[in-house]
């Protein structure tokens, strides 16, 4: 991530001023001084041991190796709706160093409900634009790249280094066109579904097969007559990003066939097994 | 002799035939989501034996379009496997919103 130069550079900076931990201020001054990105400083100030005080209340649970995995990572959201808003909000706090997102909608009045980034204010804006403006508020070490292309047919450089991909489409046909390009791509995918107080999450390891099999007998989705409402949304969101961040740091990665159903209004959480 | 036999073979299938439909087998039925509307959550059904879980999604009045998962003793399954005695079979819902 850095030259010998820079990385001399940057540990001279630091250590004159004497940090306990760095601010998101001081991290920007850090970088335009010695010329390297926000994320280069944050990474490097974590093997210095100079932790960025915007990671203090994850270092507990991931450690200082976990956060510097995650800053190293590139992860693609597919879909930038009702899980995709809730997604790309933890993905970019809890400090996953690239971000590919994809949708090609704008928003509008239904979207108001449930997704993070739909506001009275930005209705007929790009979702792509709209996630990069959010980046930018909450974590700007982020890259973020925005696309409106269809995923089965986003370029190779774009979609290419991928470490996890996160389904939060909603519809059948383009999560299998996704799951299918992951399975080419040898990338693990995190599946995630919503409709009325029901949801259902599940890790798809490449090549599985496993979202061929949950959707084999699908015929009309129930979100048609349900909805999407808020709180269900959110739950499978949260239930993803720990699946994705899990992988991402390398700690145990689901191989098996299961999948999580979840229904709100029972507090029923069953997990299913598939052959 | 190969009629008597023929006959014989007839005989018996229509005897086992008979049977299936008077000796009937418990299994305990899982219903999920909206497959709960009207139904019930959990039931010890009787059918009879060597039913297929296609006989029972139709004994419920489960159409194609309104299943999307079928378990049976928490493996996936399909309409044409036959059930068992004593087999736990759970339904669910197709979802796809996010």
């Amino acid at each position: 991530m850095l030259t010998q130069k820079e990385r001399e550079l940057l540990g001279k900076i630091l250590s004159k001023q004497k940090l306990q931990g760095l601010t998101p201020k001081q991290a920007e001054e850090v970088a335009q001084q010695a010329k390297v990105s926000l994320k280069a400083v944050e990474y490097f100030a974590l093997e210095k041991g100079y932790l960025p005080r915007r990671y203090h209340c994850n270092i507990g649970t991931l450690g200082v190796c976990g956060q510097r995995k995650l800053l190293e990572k590139k992860v693609i959201i597919s879909g930038l709706g009702g899980l995709g808003g809730y997604v790309l909000e933890q993905l970019g706090r809890v400090g996953v160093g690239r971000i590919v997102g994809v949708d090609p909608d704008v928003f509008e009045e239904t979207n108001l409900n449930r997704q993070l980034l739909a506001e009275e204010g930005n209705l007929g804006n790009k979702k792509i634009d709209e996630a990069e403006k959010r980046l930018g508020k909450i974590n700007r070490a982020v890259e973020f790249v925005g696309s409106a292309t269809p995923i089965d047919k986003l370029p190779q450089e774009v979609f290419g280094g991928a470490n996890v991909v996160f389904d939060c489409l909603d519809n059948v046909a383009d999560r299998m066109r996704l799951a299918k390009r992951c399975s080419t791509e040898d990338v693990p995918l995190v599946h995630g579904a919503v409709a009325g107080w029901y949801g259902q999450v599940a890790v798809v390891c490449p090549g599985s097969g496993l979202l061929e099999k949950i959707y084999q007998h699908h015929g009309r989705s129930i979100e048609q007559d349900l909805g999407t409402p808020p709180f269900t949304a959110t739950v499978a969101a949260g239930l993803m990003v720990a699946a994705g961040v899990q992988i991402l740091i390398g700690n145990s990665f689901a191989k098996e066939m299961k999948m999580l159903f979840f229904d709100l209004s029972e507090n029923e959480w069953e997990t299913i097994a598939f052959k | 002799m190969k009629m008597a036999r023929q006959a014989n073979r007839n005989w018996l299938s229509l005897v086992s035939h008979r049977l299936t439909k008077v000796i009937r087998m418990v299994l305990e039925v899982r219903l999920f989501a909206t497959l709960r509307d009207g139904r019930f959550k959990r039931k010890a059904m009787s059918l009879p034996a060597a039913s297929c879980l296609g006989d029972l999604l139709k004994s419920l009045k489960i159409t194609e379009k309104e299943f999307g998962i079928l378990l049976v003793n928490g493996r996936s399954a399909s309409p044409e496997y036959t059930l068992a005695p004593h087999d736990v079979v759970s339904i669910f819902p197709s979802l796809g919103g996010g």
